[in-house]
């Protein structure tokens, strides 16, 4: 099988096919033409059939855009790499390139999404923002990336766990719309970190027991005693560091923090419902995208309130789990053990469902 | 050594505090200003207090929380404390954190 990107000359021609044989690549391209504006690349599929007939399928491809804000904080930047365009000598836009073609890949290949917004929206991302910036974000539209101070952190494209997490705010706002702050703000920073880590996990094909389970390992420098930004396996574990202190992560919802700072410590309480979803997957087994993963993507898209808190999550997770693979499925008691487990008691009235 | 403060009396400090970004840390700086109380008054002066600034749109973004106090701890009269988000974090509230993170102790 041949994997390519196919220019939009090439996708005129192939929609106007009409061998029989070619009918579904036609289809496929001509719905990719219409989709929209500017034209966007695809994917494009070979293979032979039972007849041994060449066989070829257009299907969407990501729409990637990356811009150099050259140490500014002014957005985008200047425009450095398009969609289907070689490397370039600078590997913060490499990085944030294939960062973004991996978290499309999960999304698509597996949830059969079609980018952030489910219609194709185009990723577009800027690096070298500010000086010595120590973050990346999602302003609602584009994921920007700093380069770090070079004493703590370094430049922030450099795990793919983050990028994935950015582009992953992204995917919240489209579906839950998880109000920023307090439990629903953890649950929308936890869901960053599930998929985030999903990315990797599906990108290097580990398993819940292979994978690591880190948010930005190597982001730090090597003067920092810490391998990440945060542990879902144990949060509170990823740093333990002179300058920075220790990784000040709950494991459970009894160490929960309450916090003015950080719209109500919205990047430490994840750790609670980072842990659920690692038990969750560890006790399923195999690959954690195929079901917990599942589970937790029908759950972003089941109809949640803004303000869903823990509870109102773990119930909406065991309904998620019980529609696809029946109430008395492992999985369904792999998600409830889950909750179990970091003490977050599943909302009674929806999780009897 | 008194110092005439900003609504009343004596000396006091300048604390400011980052939190949130995609790290989650949160750091803090402080000064306690001495014979250039004068000068960190005028910056502080110079900031919008009253402002209501908010950004519902990021996500990761670092939220700067800034306050005045008396060096015994009470808060400054007039209260001056405030919740900016980094995009707005222009003009004289960058001009006051840059001076703090680079004349402040590290907390
Ligand atoms: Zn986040």
């Amino acid at each position: 099988m041949t994997q390519g990107i196919v220019p939009p000359y090439l996708l005129t021609r192939i929609s106007q096919m009409e061998a029989p044989e070619f009918h579904d690549a036609a289809g496929a391209a001509h719905r990719t033409l219409l989709h929209d504006q500017p034209r966007r690349s695809a994917r494009l599929t070979f293979r032979l059939d039972a007849a041994d007939h060449l066989v070829a399928e257009v299907d969407s491809g990501p729409n990637r855009t990356i811009s150099d804000a050259a140490h500014s904080e002014t957005l985008p930047g200047r425009t450095v790499r398009t969609e289907g365009g070689s490397p370039v000598q600078d590997v913060a836009v490499d990085e944030a390139y294939d960062g973004l073609g991996a978290t499309f890949a999960l999304y698509h290949e597996i949830y059969g999404r079609d980018s952030i917004d489910g219609k194709g929206l185009p990723l577009d991302g800027t690096v070298h923002y500010g000086t010595l910036y120590d973050n990346a974000f999602w302003n609602g539209e584009r994921m920007v990336f700093g380069d770090g101070d070079g004493q703590i952190f370094g430049r922030f494209t450099s795990s793919v766990t983050v990028i994935g997490h950015e582009l992953t705010h992204g995917v919240t706002q489209y579906t839950a719309g998880l109000a920023y702050r307090d439990q629903s703000g953890a649950l929308n920073e936890s869901v960053s970190d599930v998929f985030g880590s999903l990315v990797e996990q599906y990108a290097k094909q580990q398993t819940a027991a292979t994978a690591s389970w880190l948010i930005g390992e190597g982001l730090f420098t090597p003067q920092v005693k810490g391998v990440a930004l945060r542990s879902m396996k144990a949060p509170g574990t990823a740093y333990d560091d002179p300058r920075l202190g220790k990784d000040p992560q709950p494991a459970d919802f009894a160490h929960y923090v309450h916090t003015t700072d950080d719209e109500g410590g919205v990047h430490l309480n994840s750790g609670i419902p980072n842990r659920a979803f690692y038990l969750v997957a560890h006790r399923i087994g195999g690959y954690a995208w195929e079901k917990a993963g599942q589970i937790w993507y029908d759950t972003l898209l089941s109809g949640l309130k803004p303000t869903t808190d823990f509870a109102g999550f773990a119930a909406a997770t065991i309904v998620a789990a019980a529609k696809r693979y029946g109430d008395s499925s492992a999985e369904v008691a792999a998600v409830r053990a889950g909750w179990t487990g970091v003490g977050v008691t599943a909302d009674g009235a929806a999780s009897r469902g | 050594m008194a110092q005439p403060a900003e609504g009343d009396e004596r000396s006091f400090r300048i604390l400011v505090v980052r939190s949130g970004g995609v790290a989650g840390i949160t750091r803090r700086w402080q000064v306690e200003p001495g014979d250039d109380a004068e000068e960190w008054r005028e910056l502080v002066r110079a900031c919008p207090w009253d402002a209501e600034d908010s950004d519902t749109e990021s996500r990761d973004r670092f939220v700067w929380r800034i306050e005045v106090s008396r060096s015994d701890g009470q808060p400054a009269d007039p209260v001056r404390s405030a919740s900016v988000p980094d995009a707005q974090l222009l003009g004289p509230w960058r001009t006051l954190v840059d001076r703090v993170q680079q004349c402040g102790s590290h907390g």
